[in-house]
């Protein structure tokens, strides 16, 4: 068993989505139940993924493509997943705010948190600060993250913490912000309620945060 | 202290450095497109839209900040209008520049129905020229934008999808890269013919090429070749010099951007990312620029960019001697505080005298 979901991992790596989902697909097959080959098999790989970015040893084609591997792979498990009590459901409303339009690093962090199992609702770029609020009610969501790219649009991302704060959620929605203009203290002091450096990270604050809920 | 008085208008001093005589000071380029509309009344959309209003912004705020810069015209997203696609102008509330609506291509097979547009009318092409006549009548730098072609390129299709035909469509980027280099070398040609061999600056923008993106193994393979073959080409046909700006993260990639003929000297400018004194020893013939980090600027306290300014001229002096020149490590935002420029400006005029 462990070998096939060493090959599910090891296969985002080679870029072709056929193989990754074919592995799948003989992992289901030999009656490994879904969880697991998500769990061991394709998060595990996410997180290789991840962790070889971080150190600079593949790049964006490389991530963009492991990417692809997985989203695909998910549409295959996703319906037969079946949710179990003991499950802790995250749900991440993730956009790029208003004026920018730039979302490969958006993109990046949504499919490292869909790699790490969080049911991400990509709202895409140039978002209205009220539309991250009306996605994250409709999705009960509990994190808003917002990307920027340009200290110009940096700015919206107050106007997202500032209407998140006054809403009345069913939960107790927490408000990320990314990018590459962004930095920790401008991030919290501007009403974000974590910030990390990069994609692996935004992945790990956000199950910090959704463990101390 | 003593307050130094400049002994060369920024002429001089612009035409000193290039020319690898002595210059009172260190030349100073206050950057920010968007900055200068904002800093002068006008809108964002102008600077992109109606090149006298972007030339009166630009040449309004040097003269305030004292800034040997003179105005061009550049454009964000370039590649994508000039082959058909569709660009939304700036004109909602944060926009900071052009955007493309529409992307000419989205398939590598579409890659074949492209054809190499009529310089003289492709895209922002008729803007720039109508800019580069006022350059001409104001007796400053004409210049017109040359690549990169690998970042021009990717906006035929978008970065990401680009970044994924490198690892599954090779030969799609190579056509890509073909077709744009081509394309780039067709407007230098009409810039030579219009304004005569000598007097064309070429100025390139290397953003997506950044080890942020793609690694250096990548940049080796889609971007050097095209790279060296078109500024070869450029400066083989009439072009000056090439001024490039190494946009970002480019530590991996320097020994390959060493390869690049920028003419004699061509001039670079990088981000805050590049130290100046890696950059001044990869390249020792070249003018060096950068690279205040624009964040500090925009961001930061008076002080801040003060100390910061200091610090960035020190090196300069120190690694690039004669040949440096200060600026941002990047583009300012529009709504950077004047009075952090002036903090820029006010330090070159402490610190940056020869």
């Amino acid at each position: 068993m462990m070998d096939i979901l060493k090959k599910i991992a090891e296969s985002l790596m080679e870029f072709e989505p056929e193989d990754t989902i074919a592995l799948v697909n003989e992992a289901l097959a030999s009656g490994i139940d879904a969880k697991t080959v998500l769990n061991e098999g394709l998060i595990k790989g996410m997180d290789i993924v991840g962790q070889l970015f971080k150190t600079n040893e593949i790049y964006v084609p490389e991530v963009t493509m492991a990417a692809e591997c997985l989203q695909e792979a998910l549409v295959v498990i996703k319906p037969l997943l079946k949710e179990e009590p003991s499950d802790v459901k995250v749900t991440v409303v993730i956009g790029t705010v208003e004026g920018d339009v730039h979302d490969i690093g958006k993109n990046l962090v949504a499919v490292m948190m869909e790699g790490a199992g969080f049911e991400v609702i990509d709202i895409g770029n140039n978002v209205l600060a009220q539309t991250f609020i009306d996605a994250a009610k409709e999705h009960n969501a509990d994190i808003i993250a917002c990307s920027a790219l340009l200290t110009t649009t940096m700015a919206v991302m107050p106007e997202v913490a500032a209407l998140a704060k006054n809403e009345k959620f069913e939960k107790d929605v927490k408000v990320l912000f990314g990018g590459a203009p962004i930095f920790e203290k401008w991030a919290l002091e501007n009403g974000a309620d974590g910030y990390a450096e990069d994609a692996s990270g935004a992945v790990q604050l956000v199950k910090d945060l959704v463990s101390r809920k | 202290m003593t307050a130094k008085l400049p002994t060369m208008t920024y002429q001089e001093r612009y035409n000193a450095l290039l020319n690898k005589q002595p210059t009172d000071r260190i030349p100073f380029f206050h950057r920010g497109y968007g900055f200068c509309a904002k800093n002068t009344g006008f809108s964002i959309a102008d600077i992109y839209e109606d090149p006298e209003k972007s030339y009166l912004a630009q040449s309004r705020t040097a003269e305030q900040f004292h800034s040997d810069g003179t105005p061009f015209y550049t454009f964000v997203s370039y590649g994508s209008w000039e082959f058909g696609g569709e660009i939304h102008w700036p004109v909602d509330r944060y926009a900071s520049g052009p955007s493309v609506s529409k992307r000419p291509i989205s398939k590598p097979e579409e890659l074949d129905d492209l054809i190499l547009p009529d310089p003289k009318t492709a895209g922002c092409v008729p803007k720039m020229m109508e800019f580069a006549k006022l350059q001409e009548k104001n007796n400053v730098q004409i210049a017109f934008i040359c690549g990169s072609p690998f970042t021009h390129a990717a906006n035929l299709c978008g970065v990401e999808t680009f970044m994924k035909w490198m690892i599954k469509k090779p030969d799609a980027v190579h056509k890509a890269m073909r077709l744009m280099t081509d394309h780039i070398i067709s407007v230098a040609q009409y810039f030579v013919d219009t304004f005569g061999e000598g007097k064309v600056l070429a100025r390139s923008a290397a953003p997506s090429e950044s080890n942020k993106l793609i690694s250096p193994k990548h940049f080796e393979t889609f971007a050097l070749p095209y790279l060296k073959e078109l500024h070869a080409k450029v400066l083989e046909i009439g072009v000056d010099r090439i001024y490039c700006h190494v946009c970002g993260e480019h530590n991996d990639n320097l020994p390959l951007w060493a390869e690049v003929p920028f003419g004699d000297p061509g001039m670079l400018s990088f981000g805050h990312e590049v130290s100046i004194e890696d950059a001044a020893k990869t390249f020792p013939n070249h003018i060096i620029a950068g690279n205040l980090d624009p964040q500090i600027i925009a961001k930061g306290t008076p002080e801040e960019v003060f100390e910061g300014s200091r610090k960035v001229i020190e090196d300069g002096m120190k690694f690039a001697p004669g040949r440096f020149l200060f600026m941002s490590g990047c583009e300012i935002p529009s709504n950077t505080p004047g009075y952090n420029i002036y903090m820029m400006q006010k330090a070159v005029e402490e610190f940056g005298w020869y």
